[in-house]
């Protein structure tokens, strides 16, 4: 386990970091981030209408989205 | 979900031009960047900041990742909302879908026998560059307002091919539906000479 990190502001504002803080943080965005991909694959699938621009972005969200993922999941972990 | 009759099919989709997308699109693109011009830029004007911000590990780069997701996402509930706004024509009708938000959406149906005429205007340099324009379907109906479109793509070929969509139901439906009334008119007529008075 590592230890609490300090982050310090120009205000001298200091905040203990824990990593537990951030995988907190970094769960709570997914759980929002898996609702609202959830609202668009429905919208999608329900009122597409196998759009062209629809499969393109059934296609490439969530690529790009496990991408993003798995790199805050690397930076988290190197923290 | 759209609903068709059993012999009607999508044949045109009618959608805002692709530009009114692109400059949405920008905004996201100039979001995802700006916090590495602002990290740029906060390390040369207060470059004293910094060896506290790298001080905790990833932290940065983590919130940084956090931030693309937001932008990323947002901008495919812009996508989303930009395929989901569209005029579909039929054989028979246009199905006017308005998708204002992810929890907002109308759907409205215009036969094409109610249509009276349709505008087209195309206003400025880059619409009648781009060939974008606004197109309005006037109605016959009285309860029912006028459909529009804001910055629809080839706007010309659009009414055009409603005119002739609509020429062509005009043959098809209009002498039938005629017939029909008439001999329901006739039914109607003879069931109340039947009728007794409601006292």
């Amino acid at each position: 386990m590592n230890p609490p990190q300090t982050l310090t502001t120009l205000l001298q504002f200091n905040v203990e970091l824990a990593p537990w803080m951030l995988w907190a943080l970094f769960g709570l965005f997914l759980f929002g981030y898996g609702i609202l991909s959830c609202i668009l694959f429905y919208h999608w699938i329900v009122y597409g209408m196998k759009s062209k621009g629809i499969l393109v972005a059934q296609f490439i969200f969530p690529l790009g989205s496990a991408f993003l993922i798995y790199m805050a999941f690397f930076t988290i972990r190197s923290f | 979900m759209l609903y068709l009759d059993p012999e009607e099919h999508v044949i045109l989709e009618v959608r805002k031009h692709w530009f009114v997308f692109f400059s949405q699109a920008f905004f996201y693109v100039f979001a995802a960047v700006a916090p590495l011009f602002l990290y740029a830029g906060i390390s040369k004007l207060l470059p004293a900041m910094v060896p506290y911000v790298s001080s905790v590990g990833g932290l940065p780069l983590f919130l940084y990742c956090l931030w693309l997701l937001l932008v990323w996402i947002s901008f495919f509930v812009q996508w989303t909302k930009y395929y989901l706004q569209v005029w579909y024509v039929t054989e028979k009708r246009i199905i006017d879908v308005d998708q204002k938000g992810l929890f907002n959406r109308t759907v409205s149906n215009l036969r094409f026998d109610k249509i009276q005429d349709i505008t087209v205007e195309v206003r400025g340099f880059v619409s009648t560059l781009l060939n974008i324009g606004d197109i309005k379907v006037q109605t016959a109906a009285e309860d029912s307002g006028d459909f529009s479109m804001r910055m629809a793509s080839q706007p010309d070929k659009v009414r055009s091919f409603i005119f002739s969509q609509h020429n062509t139901a005009s043959e098809k439906f209009i002498p039938q539906k005629h017939v029909i009334d008439a001999d329901e008119q006739i039914k109607t007529n003879a069931t109340n000479k039947e009728k007794p008075e409601d006292i």
